[in-house]
């Protein structure tokens, strides 16, 4: 069956928004691995404030002296407060150390880490939770995560290895020689800028490829119940391939749904002024963005399980699901899935 | 040789123009050092062969047998000068050999001997000396021996003839693309002092100095071609597929020039009551062309507030250049001439990118580096220092606060964060900078002896915070009448660091040896803070105790303002000697605050956060305000990563 991306995308944005705990579970995940060091973090300026009154400006606008005194006083978290984490700016900086490649303080490694292994490792019960497009039970989701465990810690190994060489050896390549010598004898910056940003477009469409495989195969992988990261990398291969265009069009939809949130967001990010209540406002904000971006994220799994299922007309699909969870599925879930195309 | 005749066939033909325009005005500056400079650029081979008549005055009270020339260029043939072993400490310097200069000096002569006499050619004495490091692989000064010593008051001429290949952008000198920017590009003497010649070898953390004179100078450049440099241009003519380009300037003490076929000419012209009016140029790119008059608005701002407030500017014109993106020619001053620097995307607002800082500064350089002519070797402060503070001081008369901005993806694309305001006072004067740096080194110590990488704290951020300090404390009066009394003592003059004391000390009319040696020659570090602050019942009185500390070694006099909670306020002044006070009220009212400094006089104080101290701290709520911030951050920083969970 011919798979069209834009019925795909909303049959995908569609489970997603069925399943809100999905995204209240990974916000309480992100939310969580941020409490701690800004519980240190809220101490050191908390310390170094004291009880001066420069806190009254730190509090009321943005005391930027008293912003650099402090960083120049700080440990590496402390130093990681910059102005960069200001509304908008701070998902530019994020974005811009992403397509840069530029080093971030130890927290956002550490962090950055632990959030994409927690999301990694329970991904496969969300794909199932996306795919039978049922509500399950936390305990179905985390035994999903379990069952396949093992399977997703070697595909993240595979995929961490493809990722690595994008983002240290492409990225060196393209933005380090390739740009380099491109606009090394270049004297207009509007020219090297168009230069950039086609690499960067480069970039981000071999990322994007990669990125759709991955999320393909793991889908693939919790759907059909592979047992081979070879093998559901391969399927997951041949489906983008075969249908480009609902992959594609898919991948795109959510990629312009993000840039939509993103700048939504840009709009209506509080700045640094207005005293605490406005803080606690721009936290709100915040979150309401970190969460419509989760909702997207989930989109992303939602409109490919969705185009993957449509392809093969079996709707809700899921060739094997621990205990009782395929009891629990629709009727047309049980519909075989053609033999591994 | 055919350069040789050129040159003395155009000096010939343009003599009586020379000396018209020497005849214009008398003279500003001794004039003991001029240059009349014949240069042929060949963009194909990106070199210049040149040639050039010095005629020099010995103006100390002593002979001299030789001359000692900066051969600047030298620095830039391989990796062993001292400038590059001094930029290797900062990190490895990986360059394409294609890029390095070469300097071949062919032949001295002098001026006045036959082409025949053998006593003429000084080619044969030439050797490379270097005062400073004895680094022998250091080709950037040159001696030659004269024949018989120059007594004081009498002239000597030479002609010197080289040829140079011009090297992709070092130190802000070189050329990319088709863009030019051709200083410190030909031999050039020293300063003889009574001590001796001071000819310093290049050094990556400081600057240039040399004596005024009249420069003369023909740039021969491809036909189209728009030409900037030093001076006005007096002639121009075309031949075959060149232009030759001249330009004079008297009485300044360095020459710079820069061409390419892709400047956008501006023209504008100053005017203000009382100052004599100036015609600007500006060279920009066509990216910028839509942000030519902020270029000219800073040019103003520079010339009608250090015109005011130091002495008029007596050159007539200014030329602005806009350097070539990535050329690294930005923001350098020489006479009359200076590099600007902006973004193609800039903010509406004036920040950190936008031109103004950058052009008010190199155009204040006309006064401090360009009419007062320090020695920017050794006093690196005296130009860059006072400048700075100067800047800081101009954009705060005629701008609105500058805000933030940041660059990201590549350093393209902007972000103005309009609620982050710059102040004079702790931003452009870069105290922040100067915490970090305060006890690296002393102002006092030759600027190319401090410690590698410190050049910035003590030619620019230190004098700067120092001079604002002063007045705060001294007053604007005190500090402007300090200045301007240097500016016209010191002006088209090699002054020492010790003029700007003596009138500092003497417009105050107070002994400021104390804050000399802590902040000049020492490197006092000054931190007073409020340890502990108290409101006790007792008796139905409140029993107040304040104790007042000096943390850091550096000692000021200091204001404490004390305020209770109805309002009542008492400002104790305390000398700050002692290394602690104890302040004690017994009061109806509680007390509220305690501040040390609270107009911040001492700018210099580098912890400012614990001058104060309240019993009703906001200090939980600032913290978590700044955490929440952090947490989206931080949140969105694992969203971004998460991109491949």
């Amino acid at each position: 069956m011919k798979v069209r991306p834009l019925p795909a995308w909303t049959n995908g944005l569609g489970r997603v928004l069925r399943a809100p705990a999905l995204v209240l579970v990974l916000w309480i995940c992100s939310l969580a691995i941020t409490i701690p060091p800004a519980i240190a973090l809220n101490d050191a300026i908390g310390r170094h404030l004291g009880s001066s009154m420069e806190a009254d400006a730190a509090l009321d606008g943005t005391n930027y002296d008293w912003l650099q005194e402090f960083r120049a006083q700080a440990s590496s978290l402390g130093r990681s407060l910059r102005t960069d984490v200001i509304g908008f700016a701070a998902v530019l900086d994020n974005a811009s150390a992403l397509a840069d490649v530029n080093f971030r303080p130890m927290v956002v490694v550490v962090s950055a880490m632990v959030f994409a292994s927690l999301v990694w490792f329970l991904s496969p019960g969300i794909i199932c939770r996306l795919a039978v497009d049922t509500p399950l039970g936390a305990g179905s989701i985390l035994g999903v995560a379990g069952t396949f465990g093992f399977r997703m810690a070697k595909l993240g190994v595979v995929a961490a290895g493809v990722y690595g060489a994008l983002f240290l050896s492409v990225h060196a390549w393209l933005f380090d020689e390739v740009f380099d010598r491109t606009t090394r004898d270049m004297t207009v910056e509007r020219t090297a800028f168009f230069v950039r940003l086609a690499l960067y477009g480069l970039f981000f469409l071999l990322v994007a490829a990669v990125n759709a495989v991955f999320d393909f195969a793991r889908v693939r992988l919790v759907v059909e119940d592979r047992r081979s990261t070879v093998a559901s990398i391969a399927a997951a291969t041949r489906f983008i391939r075969n249908n480009a265009g609902a992959a594609c069009g898919v991948y795109l939809l959510n990629v312009a749904s993000f840039v939509l949130v993103a700048g939504v967001y840009a709009v209506v990010a509080p700045g640094a002024g207005g005293g605490y209540w406005n803080a606690w406002y721009a936290f709100i904000v915040g979150q309401l963005y970190v969460a419509a971006r989760l909702a997207v994220k989930l989109a992303f799994w939602g409109s490919e399980i969705a185009a993957l299922q449509a392809r093969f007309d079996c709707p809700g699909f899921v060739r094997a699901l621990p205990g009782t969870i395929g009891v629990e599925v629709s009727a047309s879930s049980s519909s075989p899935l053609p033999q591994r195309p | 040789m055919r350069l040789r005749g050129a040159l003395i066939a155009c000096a010939l033909l343009w003599a009586p123009a020379a000396s018209a325009f020497a005849q214009s005005a008398a003279p500003l500056s001794p004039r003991n050092a001029s240059y009349k400079i014949v240069v042929n650029l060949e963009p194909r081979t990106r070199t210049i062969t040149a040639s050039e008549v010095i005629t020099w005055r010995n103006i100390t009270h002593v002979s001299t047998s030789e001359l000692q020339f900066h051969l600047y260029w030298n620095a830039w043939v391989d990796t062993k000068s001292t400038l590059m072993r001094e930029s290797a400490r900062s990190g490895p310097v990986h360059r394409p050999p294609g890029d390095f200069a070469r300097l071949s000096v062919d032949s001295i002569r002098l001026a006045n001997a036959g082409p025949d006499d053998p006593a003429g050619d000084l080619t044969p004495t030439r050797r490379f000396i270097a005062p400073d490091d004895g680094n022998a692989d250091d080709k950037t000064v040159m001696v030659v021996s004269l024949p018989r010593p120059v007594a004081p008051g009498e002239s000597t001429s030479v002609v010197v003839k080289w040829s140079a290949r011009v090297p992709r952008t070092f130190d802000r000198t070189g050329t990319i693309g088709n863009y030019y920017f051709i200083a410190q590009w030909f031999p050039k003497l020293g300063v003889l002092e009574d001590t001796g010649w001071n000819c310093h070898q290049f050094h990556s953390q400081t600057e240039f100095f040399s004596d005024y004179g009249v420069y003369d100078v023909e740039i021969t450049v491809p036909r189209g071609w728009v030409v900037g440099a030093t001076g006005v241009e007096a002639g121009r003519s075309d031949s075959g597929g060149v232009t030759t380009h001249r330009y004079v300037q008297e009485d300044v003490h360095d020459f710079a020039w820069t061409t390419s076929p892709d400047f956008a000419v501006r023209t504008a012209r100053f005017e203000e009551a009382g100052l004599p009016p100036v015609d600007m140029r500006l060279l920009i790119q066509p990216e910028h062309a839509g942000q030519a008059e902020r270029h000219f608005a800073a040019g103003r701002s520079a010339l009608r507030r250090y015109g005011s407030w130091f002495g008029p500017y007596p050159y007539g014109h200014l030329t602005i250049v806009d350097p070539a993106w990535q050329s690294d020619t930005g923001g350098m001053e020489y006479p009359t001439l200076i590099t600007g620097g902006t973004q193609w995307l800039i903010s509406r607002q004036m920040t950190y990118s936008t031109p103004e800082e950058v052009v008010i500064h190199e155009a204040g350089h006309q006064f401090w580096y360009g009419i007062v002519g320090s020695n920017e070797f050794e006093h690196a402060w005296m130009d860059e220092g006072i400048n700075t503070f100067a800047t800081a001081r101009a954009m705060a008369v005629d701008y609105p606060p500058a805000v933030l901005d940041r660059y990201y993806f590549g350093g393209f694309i902007p972000w103005t964060f309009s609620d982050v305001r710059l102040t004079r006072e702790t931003d452009y004067n870069r105290l922040w900078d100067y915490r970090l740096g305060a006890t690296e080194d002393t102002l006092s110590g030759l600027s190319y002896r401090q410690r590698p990488g410190t050049v910035r704290f003590f030619a620019y951020d230190k004098p700067a915070v120092w001079l604002n300090t002063l007045e705060r404390w001294l007053g604007w009066p005190v500090v402007q009448q300090a200045l301007s009394a240097t500016f016209r003592d010191g002006a088209f003059g090699h002054p020492s660091p010790e003029l700007v004391l003596d009138h500092l000390q003497r417009a105050s009319g107070r002994d400021l040896s104390q804050f000399f040696d802590q902040t000049y020659r020492g490197s006092a570090v000054f931190d007073y803070a409020v340890t502990e602050l108290s409101s006790e019942a007792r008796d139905g009185q409140f029993e107040t105790r304040a104790v007042l500390r000096r943390l850091g070694d550096g000692v000021f006099p200091v204001e404490v303002l004390v305020t209770f909670e109805n309002g009542d306020t008492i400002t104790e002044h305390w000398t700050g000697d002692e290394r602690w006070r104890e302040l004690v009220y017994t009061r109806r009212t509680r007390v509220r605050s305690v501040v040390i400094d609270p107009q911040r006089q001492l700018l210099l104080d580098v912890n400012f956060t614990n001058n104060s101290r309240t019993l009703a701290p906001r200090s939980s709520q600032a913290a978590r305000k700044w955490t929440l911030k952090w947490m989206v951050w931080l949140q969105d920083a694992l969203l971004s990563w998460g991109l491949f969970a």
